[in-house]
Formats: structure tokens, C-alpha cells, sequence
């Protein structure tokens, strides 16, 4: 095996003039990670795969594609019908989406947990914010792409939640959503444009989410903000296996979902192409748009639900400095981690109640968003200040001394 | 003492992708081909449209 950036090795005519295989070593292949490596590390690489399978797909959906009001679903149709491998390349697609946001939320839960928002990470955190808004816009432009009854109903409450937003807000929902004055179709050829090109910058935000990681303090389940030298190893050979093992662990319930439950993310909804005749009564939406649904609903007016989606993503952003705790990592803080598996508890029964917003749901939705509000905005700064974190060691727990 | 098969594994993983990717290729390049042209909407529509 060679090692990283061998000196002794004669450099090749092109790795001379592009020393592309140095940097593949000295930041990939042996690139240095802490030795308690685990599975929840390997879920940014796999990000990656899930969107690079968006991205080919994507372009191949494109190419059978029709955006206009009466072509679109038709169009969706004869992919899955005739199109050679239409159905699989689709499929690919639509669970691919679903894998990436399960993969995202989880991201975002360990980063709640090991603390990787702070202590010199501030900035990778709020670009993988970013990134992290940008595939909640993508999942929403692609779900009105279907062009069925579920996506106008979703498109006529974007535009009506848009052009809630003061002075600004109608503007913003024509220019996405299309010409038509009162926005009840929307314009198939600008949301599909937008999808494509915003899927391309978004793989200029995800290189800079990783170029940011990189840079920053290498994450750790201790969350030590500086990790001794002796603390770090080279990915392969000690961190390959893992990553080999969580991505086929992935690939498997990513092809289950495909071959055994195709039709499992979708609405039914969708089934009915879109037209003013078959308005559904309520969003029939996938499941990892229905926690922002649920902020949206508990917001009691459009303003009031817009307001609260910007409201959480901004404090979630504002995060790094509303954490005053001397420890990073949740496992030496006892009160903060309850507050946490509170936090993501809220955060599930405000998607099942969004789901199907009826009854006491409507009071446990309000609940909840109060929770996730007050989880950033009091409990989290009370905590830090009031909790004593238990000793947190200088060397890594998990690695070999 | 003995090793773990570095190499063996590593050989294992690149045959299990070049497989993988080259299953997907063969998607990939075979949807360009031509459009089915008797396209049924459905399973049911197919079989009632179909010679007795």
C-alpha cells in the first residue's frame, strides 16, 4: 500500500502538471480522521452517493421531461410505461430523495448531538444549513414537478405562504411560481428550470460543505474541539471498512424501498393529474417535508407559518452561540441530551400531526412547535448555563491509547 | 500472526462496484434507446385492447 504522498515515488507526467492523485490521498483515501470513526460518520460520504445518483438520474429524467400544464404527467407516464427502464431510473429518483433527507435529518440529529456546531466548526455548520434548506426547496420544486392533484395543492400553499411574506412576498411567489396573476397553476417551465439549475449550485454548496468540514475540527463522538495527533489515523485502512459496510447497509434498504415498496414516499394524490377540478381538501406531502408543514400549521396564519419556518432554521443557525456549555458533546451533559430526544420526539409528532392535522392533533402540533422553538431559543443557553457537564476527557474515549 | 486480507477486501470492494456501476450504466445507456410505441396506460388496458 503506498503511503500518503510517498516523497520517494517519481510523480507521472500528468500528476506532475494536475497532482490530482495526491490530493485524492492526502484528503481522501488516507485522510486523517479520528480513530473513533463510526457509522454516523460515514453519513456525510454517503450524502454524497445520494446525490450524485440525483444527479445522474435527474439529467436522464430530464430528457423524457415535458414542462407544460397538459404534458408533464403524461410525460411522468411514458417514463414509467416506455421508456427502457423509465420505472427504475424514476424510482431511483423519488427514493433516492427520501434516502437523502432520512440521511440529512440524521446528519443534522448527530450534529445536534456530538456538539459540531461550535468550537471552531460555526461556519460548516451553517453552509451544511444551507445545503440543508436547499434539498427542503429542491423536494418541494420536484413535488410540484409531478404535476398531479397533491402537487397544485402544495404549489397553491407555497405561492400562498410566499406571498404572505410583506412587502417582497408576491413578487418572490411569481418569479418562482410562474406568470399567471392569481398563481393557481404554476409555471411548469420555470419550477422544472429551477429544480435543474438550483440541483446544480446545490452541488457547488454540498463541495462546500465539505471543504468546510474539512477544514474545521475533525468531528468526534467526544467532541473535543482539538484532537491529539495520536488520536488521529488514516481513513483507509482504518475507516474504509466502515464506510463500505454503511453504504451497502444503505444500498440494501435503498433497493428494498425501490423493488419492494415503489410507491411507499409517494402520495396517492398524485395519481390524479393536476386541474382545478380535482383540488384536494388538505397537503398530502412526503414525509420529510411534513415537520416544516407542521411549523407552517402551527404558525395559525400563512405569515405567522412562514415566519415560523424562518424562525427555526434561523435559530438553528444561531445555535453555535446560544450553547454556552463548556462541553460540546451531549453524553457529558445528562440534561441536554433528555432535551434533545425531546427535541426530535416534538419533532415527530409535529410530522404526524401535519400528516393529518385533525382534532387534538391540532393542539399537539402547536405543542410541539412551541417546544422546538423553546428547545433553541431557552432550553438549550438555560441549560449550558445552569448544567455541569461531566469531565470530558483530552483524549479521545473510544481510541486505542 | 495472522493479517487482515487488505488486499483481498479491496479487490472484493472494487468487484462489487464495477459490477453495481456497470449494472447501472447498462440502465443508463439502454433508456436512450427507443420509446416502447404501443404504450398501455395500464396492465387492464393492455389485455382488453389484445387480440382474442
Amino acid at each position: 500500500m503506498t503511503p500518503p504522498s510517498d516523497p520517494s515515488a517519481p510523480p507521472s507526467w500528468l500528476e506532475q502538471r494536475l497532482p490530482i492523485g495526491r490530493m485524492l490521498r492526502d484528503h481522501l483515501i488516507f485522510a486523517p480522521i479520528p480513530a473513533d470513526f463510526s457509522l454516523g460518520a460515514c453519513v456525510e460520504p454517503l450524502i454524497w452517493g445520494a446525490l450524485i445518483t440525483l444527479t445522474f438520474t435527474g439529467i436522464w429524467l430530464g430528457l423524457f421531461y415535458h414542462a407544460a400544464p397538459q404534458h408533464a404527467f403524461t410525460s411522468l407516464q411514458t417514463i414509467m410505461r416506455a421508456v427502457p427502464f423509465g420505472w427504475l431510473i424514476r424510482d431511483l429518483h423519488r427514493t433516492g430523495v427520501s434516502i437523502l433527507f432520512a440521511l440529512a435529518y440524521l446528519q443534522l440529529f448527530r450534529a445536534l448531538r456530538l456538539g459540531l456546531y461550535r468550537d471552531g466548526r460555526e461556519l460548516a455548520w451553517i453552509v451544511s444549513l444551507v445545503r440543508f434548506a436547499m434539498f427542503l426547496f429542491l423536494g418541494v420544486l420536484g413535488f410540484i414537478m409531478i404535476d398531479g392533484a397533491a402537487s397544485i395543492a402544495l404549489s397553491l400553499d407555497l405561492a400562498a405562504h410566499l406571498a404572505a411574506i410583506p412587502l417582497i412576498g408576491h413578487a418572490i411567489a411569481q418569479a418562482f411560481l410562474g406568470a399567471a396573476s392569481d398563481l393557481s397553476r404554476p409555471d411548469l417551465t420555470r419550477i422544472a428550470m429551477a429544480h435543474i439549475a438550483i440541483g446544480f449550485l446545490l452541488l457547488l454548496i454540498a463541495g462546500l460543505t465539505s471543504l468546510t468540514q474539512r477544514l474545521a475540527p475533525p468531528a468526534n463522538r467526544d467532541g473535543l474541539p482539538r484532537l491529539d495527533p495520536r488520536d488521529l489515523v488514516a481513513f483507509h485502512p482504518y475507516g474504509s471498512p466502515r464506510l463500505f459496510a454503511a453504504a451497502i447497509i444503505t444500498g440494501l434498504i435503498f433497493f428494498g424501498l425501490i423493488l419492494a415498496a415503489p410507491h411507499g414516499q409517494s402520495s396517492r394524490l398524485n395519481a390524479i393529474p393536476a386541474g382545478t377540478l380535482a383540488l384536494p381538501l388538505h397537503l398530502d406531502l412526503p414525509w420529510y417535508l411534513l415537520g416544516f408543514a407542521g411549523l407552517a400549521q402551527a404558525g395559525q396564519s400563512l405569515g405567522g407559518g412562514t415566519a415560523l419556518i424562518a424562525v427555526v432554521l434561523i435559530l438553528l443557525a444561531a445555535l453555535p452561540w446560544l450553547d454556552r456549555s463548556p462541553a460540546a458533546a451531549a453524553r457529558y451533559r445528562p440534561w441536554h441530551r433528555r432535551a434533545l430526544w425531546l427535541l426530535a420526539g416534538a419533532w415527530v409528532l409535529l410530522s404526524i400531526g401535519a400528516a393529518d392535522p385533525r382534532g387534538a392533533w391540532t393542539l399537539m402540533i402547536d405543542l410541539s412547535a412551541c417546544y422546538v422553538i423553546a428547545h433553541f431559543l431557552l432550553v438549550t443557553p438555560l441549560i449550558s448555563l445552569l448544567e455541569a457537564p461531566q469531565p470530558v476527557p483530552t483524549r479521545l474515549r473510544g481510541a486505542k491509547k | 500472526m495472522r493479517q487482515t486480507p487488505i488486499r483481498f477486501l479491496t479487490i472484493l470492494a472494487l468487484a462489487f462496484a464495477a459490477v453495481g456501476f456497470g449494472a447501472m450504466a447498462w440502465v443508463f445507456i439502454a433508456a436512450l434507446g427507443p420509446i416502447r410505441p404501443a404504450a398501455a396506460p395500464s396492465v387492464a388496458t393492455n389485455l382488453a385492447s389484445s387480440r382474442r
